[in-house]
């Protein structure tokens, strides 16, 4: 990591105090971010994760192309890996970019699971509970946990390829989803989540991911210097005093500490842990004026949260429910790829739909009610892969995106990246149940793995047929693409997919 | 049992308690044993999980009677209404900028809490906000600062603006060391001061100050240090301000306003004759109101309707003016909120009901008369509660009654059950037809719970409307999609019963209502929503204090308040990790709670 030396904030206030001064002393209150001077690019990694299954109930799915190889088939929600221009991003993507290039679809995988009473959910297994037990295999490659108390059994990918090649940075938790649904769980709860990490006592630790994009801006580009010297002036006065404000929360969170009970001293040093952190991320410096690097325009006000109410038989209003997820999603996105860009962060976890989404989804693709309830146990096969094709268009676009966003060497994000779009389930038998043509199955699931890091997809994106592999292996392949993954491995899980390399 | 005779019944257990803590203990016999070794059935919202806490057994420790806390958050409701009143802005920014919290059913448990980064990036975030916001006002500004700066570095302004404000925000005066570090610095240079000068601009202190203090840890969580009790290791007693902020929190969800301050100053607080008086007091206030319209919202599970707009806000009004008349206006026993034989409503929402409309435009009460509806058992807000996709499902219902009114435990179904589909149809097509598949075989144990509970509630709709048939079912045959509905239910072991208002007797009549309440109101008062048997040892004295169908809600939280127990804590020594920690899991499945 480069580092400058770091100048006294007190000095600096009292300079501000007399007189004007001049801009590059912000630069040597704190560090850089991790790139400034490295060689080549870093590598980056996103998992992006999907609340639902491919199939409403009784139906096939449609998305899984027919044919294999390369320039494989694009069924109805899979059409955002094509041609056309995203249709929500006029900058994005077009003039014949085809996204099939650079994102293969893995498919024909399961998850397993043991149906005999009493016996062992076996290692990377789902128990015949579905919903919230598909996640955690997927993502940490651990059996998943039939009391559906969390996601994740284990660190999850994301937070493991942190660890490997963050270097510094931050690492990102954003969930797009963001309202639940009615009853006791309607804050969505661990369904929300989707990282882990191990704390420095050992102890698993959910990561609580950021819904709203005006704090995820602010975070990440709070400290960007404005153009205009009056501007940046005021600005340096404020962020000292941002400074000064956390550095004495530290401080009296610190005395704090020593005077707490010894479980309650547990439960606060995560707490004082975070306030340090904060204190850091204030402390370093805006980044280098790199290639694509430039503060994103502020997203302003979040769209209004719908809460968790539905449609009702004509009762509820317009659009209730509906919390503008696509805005929502774009703007994340946005800040994940300018993340990178200026090497503020290297690895992203994006929940795009709560697990069991009841994600209202009538303002924005036509179809009345929720995901889950009103589309998926509902047979409407159409309404369903529209719903499914939303996700795919949030990570067609962060493709086009990072496509489109040049390194300091002229090469693109994307070559550098590795971005996974997973599904809660597939299609087929399901264990809970007993029936086949479910939605409630972990047979015949996907993966869409874009990207180019470490020679994923450098001849063109593929439909590969992984039978009886298991969706962690398409995982575990993306942090072996970024070098995350030396014994190739992911909780019980082992080995990539190597149609996925070359 | 008076107010007054158990508050001396547990002073006596407390000072047994205490004097035994300092090595002299021969055993209790306040009649809390039989208490104490009740069994515990319930531990939450069916999680089905042991807390591990040890049991309240033949030689109960004396600091058992104390609950066992944990460090805890404020809730976003409570973030929210503290800053309220700490800075008297209307309008707040976007507090879904915080971590949602998980409700077990209440959303202030602190073993659910994980302190996470963005939690303290939005805290830190809001905090600008906010003061920015309160400065931008020249109204609230002048009113908050409370003195008129005579230069932009005015230091006895701003030292007095630091106690004044520091006060109220951290909830306990500040130490001189303190102030100074606010005023000058850590290290002398870059306090509120330094601020000021260099910005030229006393509000540049201010903002300092208000976003310094809206982020310390001891505005975002409830501190409570005390004073060790000798020989009992884990046990406090807490110092007056700790007490004040238990009240604030537990009666209004808000941090303690300069009055109860000046009470804990007073030391009026020390005794619980005071911290009565103090309650009494309180309970007057508006914010009380809320806080008791809330914890019965969050206890039934219809915080969060599933419709929206201006329907669901007069089902929830008409609910708030039922719980506000019985506990507040009349001050009945708590019993009635169950039995009220009229309801507050407008025009609107009588059409939507079926009942005789008010006169006017505006609410009135409005008689059930013979309609088979009374109490709260009665109200969309509740009824809307077991909706499933666009039906009632009776086995939601049934899991609310059960779970939820009654506090029963009802095991999860078993992993192999897809709890998103309704029976198949095998003998009709009719609802109680499908559902007679759960009256067999291994189902058929719980089912018999809960599916006659919900059935009993079958002719009023999601919406709370009386009906006499079910909706049309797309799938059925046009002959066999009018399903007439008996509204036939029975609370097993109790006895039959056919709409809300039976339901409402039963329920008052079996008994389960008055502990449960106390329970919950428990869960509430600590904020843990795992109890364990020396939970239930503590939440069964206080039921049995006040009389089985006799006490006024106000009463019940005066009880709390008022047991020498509530100026005490016990450290919570159990530490549940927020993730999970088993690597083998293979215990039974959660039921999930929804709709």
């Amino acid at each position: 990591m480069s580092r400058v030396s770091v100048i006294n904030r007190r000095t600096l206030l009292r300079g501000l105090g007399g007189s004007v001064l001049a801009l590059p002393a912000l630069e040597i209150m704190g560090h850089r971010p991790a790139r400034a001077g490295a060689a080549t690019p870093p590598k980056r990694f996103v998992l992006m994760y999907a609340g639902m299954s491919l199939v409403s109930d009784g139906y096939p799915d449609d998305i899984v192309p027919n044919t294999v190889g390369v320039g494989y088939d694009l069924k109805r929600a899979a059409l955002a890996l094509g041609t056309g221009a995203l249709p929500s991003n006029p900058g994005v993507g077009g003039n014949g970019f085809d996204v099939r290039d650079h994102v293969s679809i893995v498919s024909g995988m399961t998850i397993p699971w043991s149906n005999a009473e009493g016996s062992s959910v076996p290692p990377g297994g789902r128990s015949p509970a579905f919903h919230f037990n598909t996640t955690g295999p997927q993502t940490c490659g651990v059996r998943g946990n039939p009391t559906r108390a969390e996601p994740a059994n284990g660190p999850t990918a994301d937070q493991l390829v942190h660890e490997a090649i963050g270097e510094g940075t931050s690492s990102l938790s954003y969930r797009v989803q963001a309202a639940s649904y009615v009853g006791a769980n309607s804050t969505g709860g661990s369904a929300m989540r989707l990282s882990y990490r191990r704390s420095r006592g050992g102890e698993l630790e959910a990561i609580e991911p950021v819904a709203s994009p005006q704090l995820a801006y602010s975070t990440l580009f709070g400290n960007f210097v404005p153009p205009d010297p009056a501007e940046a002036q005021a600005f340096a006065r404020r962020l000292a005093r941002h400074r000064s404000v956390v550095e004495l929360v530290r401080g009296n969170a610190e005395s704090l500490r020593d005077r707490l009970g010894s479980s309650d001293r547990e439960r606060f040093d995560r707490h004082l842990e975070e306030v340090r952190a904060l204190e850091q991320r204030l402390d370093s410096l805006p980044p280098d004026a790199l290639a694509s690097c430039t503060k994103p325009p502020d997203p302003g006000d979040d769209p209004p949260i719908q809460g968790s109410a539905i449609e009702y038989q004509g009762q509820g209003g317009d659009g209730v429910g509906y919390s503008n997820e696509t805005l929502r999603g774009e703007l994340l996105c946005d800040f994940v790829r300018m993340a990178f860009a200026c090497d503020l962060s290297r690895v992203a976890a994006i929940r795009l739909t709560s697990s069991q989404t009841h994600m209202q989804v009538g303002p924005m693709l036509g179809h009345e009610g929720d995901i889950h309830s009103a589309i998926g146990h509902s047979a409407r096969p159409e309404a369903y892969a529209d719903c499914v094709g939303w996700h795919v268009k949030h990570f067609a676009r962060l493709i086009a995106l990072l496509r489109d966003t040049k390194e300091y060497d002229n090469s693109s994000l994307l070559d550098h990246t590795a971005v996974i779009l997973l599904f809660e389930g597939g299609s087929g038998f399901d264990p809970e149940g007993g029936a086949s043509d479910s939605a409630h199955s972990s047979e015949n699931m996907i993966a869409l793995v874009g990207g180019h890091a470490g020679g994923l997809n450098t001849g063109g994106g593929k439909h590969i047929v992984f039978t009886d592999g298991h969706p962690a292996n398409a995982v575990v392949s993306c942090m072996a693409a970024v070098g995350a993954a030396p014994d190739e491995t992911l909780g019980d899980i082992h080995g990539v997919i190597p149609e996925l390399f070359g | 049992m008076t107010t007054q005779g158990s508050q001396a019944s547990t002073r006596i257990a407390l000072a047994v308690a205490l004097t035994a803590a300092a090595g002299c203990y021969t055993g209790l016999s306040n009649g809390r044993e039989d208490a104490a070794n009740a069994s515990d059935t319930d531990d939450g919202v069916g999680d089905g999980a042991d807390d591990g806490a040890g049991s309240a057994g033949d030689d109960p420790q004396p600091a058992e009677w104390v609950p066992r806390q944990g460090l805890r958050r404020l809730s976003v409701a409570e973030y929210d209404q503290t800053v309220r009143d700490l800075l008297g802005i209307p309008d707040l920014p976007a507090l879904e900028l915080l971590p949602a919290d998980p409700r077990t059913p209440f959303d202030n448990d602190y073993t659910e809490q994980i302190p996470s980064e963005a939690l303290v990036n939005a805290t830190d975030f809001l905090a600008e906000q906010l003061a920015d916001e309160v400065l931008a006002d020249p109204i609230l500004r002048d009113s908050l600062i409370g003195c008129v700066p005579q230069d932009p570095s005015d230091a006895t302004c701003m030292r007095d603006f630091i106690e004044r404000f520091g006060r109220r925000a951290l909830r306990r005066p500040l130490t001189e060391t303190e102030i100074d570090r606010y005023l000058n610095g850590p290290t002398d240079g870059d306090g509120a001061l330094a601020h000021a000068e260099a910005e030229g601009d006393f509000d540049a202190g201010v903002e300092f100050l208000i976003r310094a203090m809206l982020a310390d840890a001891e505005f975002l969580y409830r501190i409570e240090i005390g004073q060790p009790v000798p020989g009992v290791p884990g046990l406090v007693r807490l110092g007056p301000y700790e007490v004040a902020t238990r009240l604030s929190f537990l009666l209004w969800g808000s941090g303690p306003d300069d009055a109860l301050l000046d009470r804990a100053a007073a030391g009026d607080l020390d005794t619980p004759d005071g911290i009565g008086e103090a309650a009494t007091d309180m309970l007057a206030d508006p914010r009380a109101i809320a806080r008791i319209d809330r914890f019965h919202a969050m206890w039934l599970g219809y915080e969060s309707m599933f419709i929206d707009g201006e329907l669901a806000a007069q089902m929830r009004g008409e609910t708030m003016a039922l719980l506000q008349r019985i506990v507040f206006e009349d001050r009945r026993v708590w019993h009635d909120v169950f039995r009220e034989p009229a309801t507050f409503i407008n025009a609107a929402l009588a059409e939507h009901y079926g009942l005789p409309a008010p006169d006017g435009e505006e609410p009135a009460w409005v008689d059930y008369g013979d309609s088979g509806r009374q109490g709260l058992l009665s109200h969309g807000a509740f009824l809307s509660v077991g909706a499933q996709g666009e039906d009632t499902s009776p086995v939601q219902r049934g899991l609310v009654i059960r779970r939820r009114l009654f506090c029963e435990e009802i095991p999860p179904p078993p992993p192999t059950v897809n709890v998103d589909d309704e029976p198949p149809a095998v003998d009709g097509f009719c609802k109680v037809e499908r559902f007679a598949a759960h009256r067999e075989g291994d189902c058929a144990g719980c089912h018999a719970l809960l599916d006659p509970v919900g059935f009993g509630l079958e002719n009023y709709d999601p919406l709370g409307r009386f009906r006499t048939h079910e909706p049309d079912n797309p799938q059925t045959p046009d002959d066999e999609s009018q399903c007439e509905i008996a509204g036939e239910g029975e609370l097993a072991g109790v006895g039959p019963f056919n709409g809300p208002a039976e339901l409402a007797n039963l329920a008052l009549g079996s008994g389960k209502l008055d502990l449960c309440v106390a329970r919950q109101l428990h869960r509430l008062t600590v904020g843990r929503g795992v109890l364990g048997p020396d939970d239930t040892a503590i939440v069964t004295a206080l039921r049995d204090r006040l009389g089985e169908g006799e006490f006024r809600f106000d009463e019940l939280l005066t009880a709390i308040v008022t047991d020498p127990a509530f100026a005490y804590r016990r450290e919570d020594v159990k530490v549940v990790p927020p993730g999970p920690s088993d690597p083998h899991p293979d215990q039974p499945a959660t039921a999930e709670e929804k709709p």
